[in-house]
């Protein structure tokens, strides 16, 4: 990261906040992912490579460290976490991908499409990037549905290039530039 | 110099990186780096440490990335293939002097890397990006038959600011060596 990039806590509306993640949120974390994890890892090949909580211990010590040039953010209703987003820097040529996940409990409210929102704006902001990518299986249609409501263009297909439940599976990719973006 | 990887014929190999190559690649970066440095991030700042660390880290990661293209002994240009963890796609870069382009070497080159990547290494897609401007970079995936699936607008940076990138692909039931 480029020094101290500050990381907000966002309000999302219905008592959902977008927040960092502290070591402490281990137990919620698990609790959301663990009884996900087959659903999860229909899309996301690394959720059926969780064994144990030690896996998610380790990958939280990543998202918590100061110095990872990845952020992680936590989506958190009370005390209960429900998803995750996460902001990737590709260093090479100063463009950020943005993955992320919610339980299934919290789909179908615009959720994600209002976090992924903010980090949007906090990537052009904080990061002085040029670009952000999202990309998700063309058959994950919830997953496509953020970039596109997000005003993203699909710049291209990538045939059978992710792997998920079906086998191999076509990868649409979205981007937005900076002097695009109207949150 | 190393044992050749793959022989290609009539005096073209490629071979992995060893360290007896690091003067001879400088040498080569060095007269190429104008027409480099548009499209390679690295060209810029390429100096004989960089260069030294970069043979290094080839030779500690035992890769297919990177690995030289060699024209009758001499060291013309660099070829990788690079693996995603997740999938086990490969992406292909590459680069040739100017002394040595136009004569189909990459294209050679590139040919018997895929060969590989489909037939040893197992491998079920195979990229190639190159940026929109980069015409003979893209005659590479056209001449082999892959398919061009998107523009990354502006995903590319370079000494003036963004260009877009062509991204093509070939899955393993596509291919057919030349």
């Amino acid at each position: 990261m480029d020094g101290a990039v500050t990381r907000p806590t966002w309000e999302l509306g219905d008592g959902a906040v977008l927040r960092p993640y502290v070591l402490e949120d281990l137990d919620r974390l698990w609790a959301a992912i663990e009884p996900e994890r087959e659903r999860l890892g229909r899309w996301l090949h690394w959720a059926n490579l969780l064994g144990s909580i030690d896996d998610q211990r380790v990958w939280l010590a990543t998202a918590t460290s100061s110095d990872a040039s990845d952020e992680h953010f936590a989506i958190a209703v009370g005390d209960e976490l429900v998803g995750n987003v996460g902001l990737i820097m590709n260093a090479l040529e100063g463009d950020h991908e943005i993955g992320y996940w919610l339980v299934s409990a919290f789909e179908g409210r615009g959720l994600m499409t209002r976090a992924c929102r903010e980090i949007v704006s906090h990537a052009f902001a904080e990061h002085d990037t040029h670009r952000v990518t999202i990309a998700a299986a063309v058959s994950n249609r919830r997953s496509r549905a953020v970039p596109e409501r997000l005003g993203f263009v699909l710049d291209g297909t990538l045939r059978e290039a992710t792997r998920t439940h079906e086998g191999f599976s076509d990868l649409a990719v979205y981007g937005i530039l900076d002097r695009e973006w109207r949150p | 110099m190393s044992r050749p990887f793959l022989e290609l014929g009539d005096g073209l190999e490629i071979r992995r990186l060893d360290s007896s190559d690091i003067e001879e690649l400088q040498g080569v970066i060095d007269e190429n780096r104008e027409r480099l440095r548009m499209w390679m991030w690295w060209a810029d700042g390429s100096t004989i440490d960089t260069t030294r660390d970069f043979v290094q880290a080839a030779i500690d990661g035992d890769k297919l990335d990177p690995l030289a293209i060699v024209a009758d002994d001499a060291l013309v240009g660099v070829i990788g293939a690079e693996a995603s963890p997740i999938t086990g796609n490969h992406e292909i870069g590459y680069w040739i002097a100017s002394s040595h382009e136009g004569r189909g070497i990459v294209r050679r080159a590139c040919a018997a890397l895929i060969s590989h990547l489909f037939e040893v290494v197992r491998c079920h897609r195979v990229v190639i990006t190159a940026g929109t401007d980069n015409v003979r970079s893209r005659a590479i995936p056209q001449a082999l038959g892959f398919t061009h699936e998107g523009t990354l607008r502006e995903a590319g940076k370079d000494p003036n600011g963004y260009h877009d990138i062509e991204v093509y692909g070939l899955l393993e039931h596509e291919w057919t060596a030349p």
